[in-house]
């Protein structure tokens, strides 16, 4: 198969058996890769209701046919199971180099089962497939695991991708990181992986993938590399990356003040991603053959952090401890999230479970004694801390919150459950939908719980009505505050960050930036991997995508009665400055907007067997 | 016209490694980096990227330690060149090389030096921070696609 690994590795951990195929062609050419190839996996393999921590689970990693080549930005991998968060669709996707390492291992795919008697990890070199001892590595964080391994290795040439204590403690919302901080974090990932006691995989490849038409390739990337550094957005991208949204998001009052109480954050420049490139930024940094280079180096020299130096941090973990939980503290910001990274936790749930507390208990619905005395006002940088640790432990109240939000809340009761932030037991991510209600829909319907990169409906944002007119038929899609349009915005962008999530590619440039549109994309794939595929074929495999994790979560009892958000986006007028003020989430009417664009029932918001029969999905 | 080494600027380099999936592409037509003839070494925990690649020595230690005299200069552009009939991929010269510039190909054990492209270096176009450029006769540095764009 040109352009593809062209292999898919199966490991059963109950039986240490390996077992290498090759990667199905037909397969490939309807799904891509990726999320995509992963899904098909998931729907054909397991069944319904498996229970996600047990060894009935599988855990499926995979890359597409734009890992490891030269597109920049062409450096995504897809962790995909059952979460034992949600208990629907457990799916990540995570940058750095891990995944070209298993693309040039040859690996389109590598789906592990069962669960092995003692800690284990999995070494990939190329075909030499080895499960090797780890019970010397249980019990480290993600970093030291990583450094661990490759000296034992012997060979700083693999990429690590591993679950640090809070996996191993059963924290449901656990991801698995590599490159210190590339984190396929959502969906407790990583809590799949340390239950099957995988504490890692560690791979390299030498393959020299073969593509289709490599000069047809050359013109392409030259194409690509001007549309990328002509692009009006590459000169704050590859200076701030996405934490330009602090400032950028307190300007339309959407940021996550003190658990969504406030769009706006009286410290936001002090926490802004300009604030670290002044104060803390070493140099730019990247991931695999991306000329965007969106992340950095820091090192923070305050005594109080000795020796805090880290890459990183993308918008989310940023604004999640410093606006969310009322921090205007950013050295103390930056160390909080270096502990989610090395204990293995996703920032969005664990600044949730935080911020939840304290809103809580500032309602009088929960009491310091029942936090384990922890005086939980806004911002108390002791507690946040504390908080930290207990949960990555499962220490006291820390074993409560270890559960994520919405379980959580269940225990406490006491109405706390109307301040639980998540779709479908995911936390929801740090901007208010209020501010921007295509984003609003998105998180309402993404397939693995409330989520912005399901969608990542960055349109909205653009002001631009005659272009609204001209991709939707509708001026109001371009402007963030009008919720009429936006069915239609977010099944273009559900589709396009499924291609993008299956062929490997960064949504920054695939979503935001909109690099290639779907002809293009063909065309690269045509080049890549020799597959006869147009522009209407690319986007019918995103829809294809979507279509089926909707059967997927469907199977499991997901329907329009959980495509839902909690009461203070739908009902509370947002206290904003500026525009934005007053502003609610207009869910329903979108929400059949939506289904209609998608050809689905509007009442159960499920596709019907004309649709998935249309897409080779009956 | 003898060529100058890359200057490397490590300080900026963002540890991408386009220049070496550029190297292979360019040479080879396929994707990948084991074959590379530009490395970078890193220590991801200290924000070191290190782009390792031929200096062009003046008295290049990999062509006096090997046994077979597979390797000599290039005589019109200075870069080092391999006889592949003679190489024996006995190991001699990696180890040789005092900055670790160059490692050898998983295929067959060959040393993979760079030889800069023949002059237009495909790592240098692919670069998109400016951390390696060449050095062109004049002494003038050429811009990175990057600057050019700004």
């Amino acid at each position: 198969m040109k352009g593809y690994g062209g292999q898919i590795l199966e490991v059963d951990l109950s039986e240490g058996a390996v077992r290498i195929s090759q990667t199905e062609a037909d397969l490939a050419r309807a799904f891509l890769g990726g999320r995509g190839l992963n899904i098909k996996r998931l729907w054909d393999r397991l069944p319904a209701h498996t229970d996600p921590l047990s060894s009935q689970n599988l855990l499926v990693f995979g890359v597409g046919p734009f890992t490891g080549s030269i597109f920049p930005g062409g450096a995504r991998y897809n962790v995909s199971a059952m979460s034992p968060q949600t208990g629907i669709l457990g799916d990540s996707n995570a940058g750095g180099f891990f995944g070209p390492a298993l693309k040039f291992a040859g690996y389109d795919q590598v789906i592990i089962s069962g669960r092995s008697p003692r800690p284990v990890y999995l070494l990939i070199d190329d075909d030499h497939i080895e499960i090797r001892d780890a019970r010397g590595h249980w019990g480290k964080d993600t970093h030291e695991t990583a450094t661990a391994i490759r000296q034992e290795i012997g060979d700083q040439g693999f990429e690590v991708a591993a679950v640090g204590q809070g996996a191993e403690n059963g924290v449901r919302f656990a991801g698995i990181f590599s490159n210190l901080v590339r984190a396929a974090a959502r969906t407790g990932m990583g809590t799949v992986m340390a239950s099957k006691k995988l504490k890692a995989v560690a791979a390299r490849g030498t393959r020299l993938i073969t593509p289709a038409d490599p000069a047809r390739l050359r013109e392409l990337l030259d194409r690509v590399d001007e549309r990328i550094y002509r692009h009006p957005d590459y000169g704050s991208r590859s200076r701030l990356g996405t934490t330009r949204l602090v400032k950028a998001l307190n300007d339309i009052g959407g940021l996550p003040t003190r658990h969504f109480q406030d769009g706006n954050f009286e410290a936001a420049d002090a926490v802004s991603g300009e604030a670290i490139e002044s104060l803390y930024k070493v140099k730019s940094k990247a991931c695999f053959a991306c000329t965007v280079h969106c992340s950095r180096f820091l090192r923070v020299r305050d005594p109080r952090f000795p020796g805090l130096a880290s890459e990183g941090p993308e918008y989310e973990p940023l604004a999640g401890f410093t606006a969310r939980v009322g921090n205007s503290d950013l050295a103390f910001g930056l160390k909080c999230i270096d502990l989610a990274n090395r204990y293995g936790l996703d920032a969005i749930a664990l600044s949730e479970v935080i911020a939840w507390s304290m809103e809580c208990a500032e309602r009088g619905l929960l009491k310091k004694e029942e936090a384990d005395g922890l005086d939980l006002s806004w911002g108390n940088k002791e507690t946040i801390l504390a908080l930290i640790h207990k949960v990555a432990r499962r220490e006291g109240f820390g074993d409560v919150l270890a559960d994520g939000v919405k379980k959580a809340a269940e225990r406490l009761g006491r109405g706390s459950e109307a301040l639980a932030f998540h779709g479908k037991g995911l936390e929801i991510f740090q901007a208010d939908v209020r501010s921007i209600k295509a984003y609003g829909l998105g998180n309402a319907v993404a397939s693995r719980g409330a989520d912005h990169l399901r969608a990542e409906p960055w349109f909205e944002f653009s002001n631009d009505a005659e272009e609204g007119i001209r991709r939707y038929g509708m001026p109001e899609t371009a402007f963030r505050l009008e919720y009429k349009g936006k069915g239609l915005v977010v099944k273009h962008f559900e589709e396009m960050a499924a291609v993008s999530d299956a062929i490997g590619v960064c949504k920054n440039l695939y979503n935001n930036m909109e690099i290639l549109d779907w002809e293009e994309t063909a065309a690269w794939l045509r080049a890549l991997t020799g597959f006869d595929l147009d522009g209407r074929d690319v986007q019918q495999a995103g829809e294809r995508i979507v279509n089926l994790e909707r059967l997927f979560i469907a199977r499991e009892g997901i329907g329009r009665k959980d495509d839902s958000l909690p009461a203070r986006f739908l009902h509370e007028p947002l206290l904003a400055k500026g525009i934005s003020r007053g502003a609610v989430l207009e869910l329903e009417p979108m929400l059949d907007e939506y289904y209609r664009a998608r050809g689905w029932d509007v009442s159960t918001g499920l596709p019907g067997p004309e649709k998935l029969a249309e897409l080779g999905l009956s | 016209m003898l060529l100058k080494p890359l200057r490397v600027d490590a300080s900026v380099c963002t540890g991408c490694r386009a220049c070496e999936i550029a190297c292979v592409f360019h040479r080879e037509n396929v994707l990948g980096t084991s074959s590379a003839r530009i490395r970078i070494f890193k220590k991801e925990a200290e924000g070191l990227d290190q782009p390792l690649v031929c200096r062009l020595c003046a008295e290049p230690s990999c062509i006096a330690s090997c046994p077979e005299g597979a390797l000599s200069r290039n005589p019109g552009l200075g870069t080092i060149l391999l006889d592949e009939a003679r190489c024996t991929s006995c190991g001699a010269c990696f180890g040789a090389c005092p900055f670790d510039s160059f490692s050898g190909d998983p295929r067959n054990g060959k040393p993979l030096i760079c030889d800069l492209c023949g002059g237009e270096p495909a790592c240098v176009f692919r670069c998109s921070p400016g951390a390696l450029q060449t050095e062109p006769a004049s002494g003038q540095r050429d811009s990175s696609p990057e600057e050019g764009s700004q």
